[in-house]
Formats: structure tokens, sequence, C-alpha cells
């Protein structure tokens, strides 16, 4: 599965609706039985600091901790891996066009069972998923971003 | 007693916000929630995120598509889209945004 945007209203940042959207998005993965879920993560942080270092030396920094990305450090913290840089991914001044592939692989896959197509109607149904603090999440996030 | 959360010098009740599944006959919101997000203008939103897109999205993979609604207020306050895509673990991923989504 491919995270194709995700993002929150600027006067909910930090209230866990980030986190919210991510679960929801792991619930389906494993519901519909995914290898694992994609995206490209949007470097927010990266503009103010390109005049100092390469994009490639600001991941290994937010990897290791040693930089705190609006998007990136959360989505890291939720389980993503970084795969690659992906240069000119999509017109974005906050990370000069750099995306990050960054993967989740399902821990629940099961390569013996088709992917489900179709969930059921009581699966939407299920309703209130998350209200914890935190962040974003993966996807081409906007005031999020993957 | 209601768990609160302190954002952008508000107070947020986090137990009513509730995610459900996003569909396109909110899309006039969502489009409303893109412009605020992503800082661009109603032109470029309404180009960008329009009705069209947002139910072509639930029809391709409608399991895929979730928002976050307060509500306390009824509004939608984020969004989350996904779509299935066939991938190799072991290679790296290069394609544009644009090129791998059919531009959303």
């Amino acid at each position: 599965m491919y995270g194709v945007e995700s993002f929150v209203h600027p006067d909910y940042q930090g209230a866990g609706v980030g986190s919210a959207l991510l679960k929801a998005r792991f619930e389906t993965a494993h519901k519909v039985n995914v290898v694992g879920l994609v995206a490209g993560s949007l470097i927010a942080g990266y503009h103010a600091v390109a005049h100092e270092v390469s994009a490639e030396v600001y991941v290994q920094d937010v990897i290791a901790g040693r930089r705190f990305d609006l998007n990136l450090s959360k989505q890291l913290r939720k389980g993503f891996k970084v795969r690659n840089l992906i240069p000119e991914y999509t017109e974005d001044a906050r990370s000069l066009n750099w995306g990050v592939a960054i993967l989740w692989e399902n821990p629940e896959y099961d390569p013996s069972k088709a992917a489900i197509n179709k969930m059921t109607p009581s699966y939407f149904e299920a309703g209130r998923i998350g209200n914890r603090a935190a962040s974003h999440h993966a996807g081409h996030n906007a005031v999020a971003g993957c | 007693m209601i768990a609160q959360i302190h954002s952008n010098h508000e107070s947020r009740h986090t137990d009513s916000i509730r995610v459900l599944p996003a569909t396109h006959e909110r899309s006039v919101e969502l489009q409303q929630l893109a412009m605020l997000a992503y800082e661009v203008s109603p032109q470029l939103a309404a180009r960008y995120w329009s009705t069209k897109m947002f139910r072509a999205r639930n029809e391709t993979f409608p399991e895929g598509q979730w928002m976050a609604v307060d509500t306390t207020t009824g509004k939608v306050i984020g969004y989350t889209s996904g779509m299935r895509f066939d991938f190799d673990r072991n290679a790296p991923l290069l394609e544009t945004w644009e090129r791998t989504t059919g531009y959303g």
C-alpha cells in the first residue's frame, strides 16, 4: 500500500490526529493483508539547513536522532524505515522537492493468503481509533506530509 | 475526565476525535482542509483536491481512505489516503509522487 497523502488541520497539530490516521492505515494494512506501507516522506525541515548539509546527510542525521524533522522523525518513531532518497519527488518548498522513500513492513502479512479486496461494513463501523498525543504520519504529508 | 492536549494555544478534547471512512460527500470540506494544511490558494486547492479525485480514490480503494472528525464540532480535521501498490521490497523507490499516484 502506498501513502498518497495525509494532512491535519493546523489548529489540531499535536493533538494526536496524525497518529490516529496512521493507526487507521496500519489497521487497513492488516485487514487487507498487504506486505507493508510505502510512502515518500517530505523532509519538512530540510530547506532551513540545505546551505549547510546535503539531503543525504540531513536524513542520516534524522535517522541517528541528531536532527528532528517534523515529518520523517515522527514516521521513523512509528516504525517506518528509510529506503532511499528521491530527488525531485514532488514540488515542495520545505523539502526542496526531496522525498524520502520509507517502508513499514506489516508484521501480520500472510503470504499464503491473497490480499483481501474488500472489507466488511462492520470494519468501517468500528469507529474510534485513536486519541493519543503525537505526530503526523506517512504519506505525502502536508502540515503533515507523506 | 476528558484528556486535553495543548496545541497552537488552544486545548483540544482529544477524546472527541474519531477516525471514519472518508467519503467523497465530504470533499468540499476535505478540499478546504487541504488548502489550510498545504497553505495553497483556493484555486489550487480546487484543482488538486476535486470531488472527482476523492470519488476516484473511494472507488479504487475505499479501504484506504480515512478522515478524522472532531465530534464536538462535526468538522473534518484530518485526512489520509492510501492506494494499492506493487513494489519490490529490495529495490529503491525512485518514481515521483505524480507518476506513482497518477497525479493523485
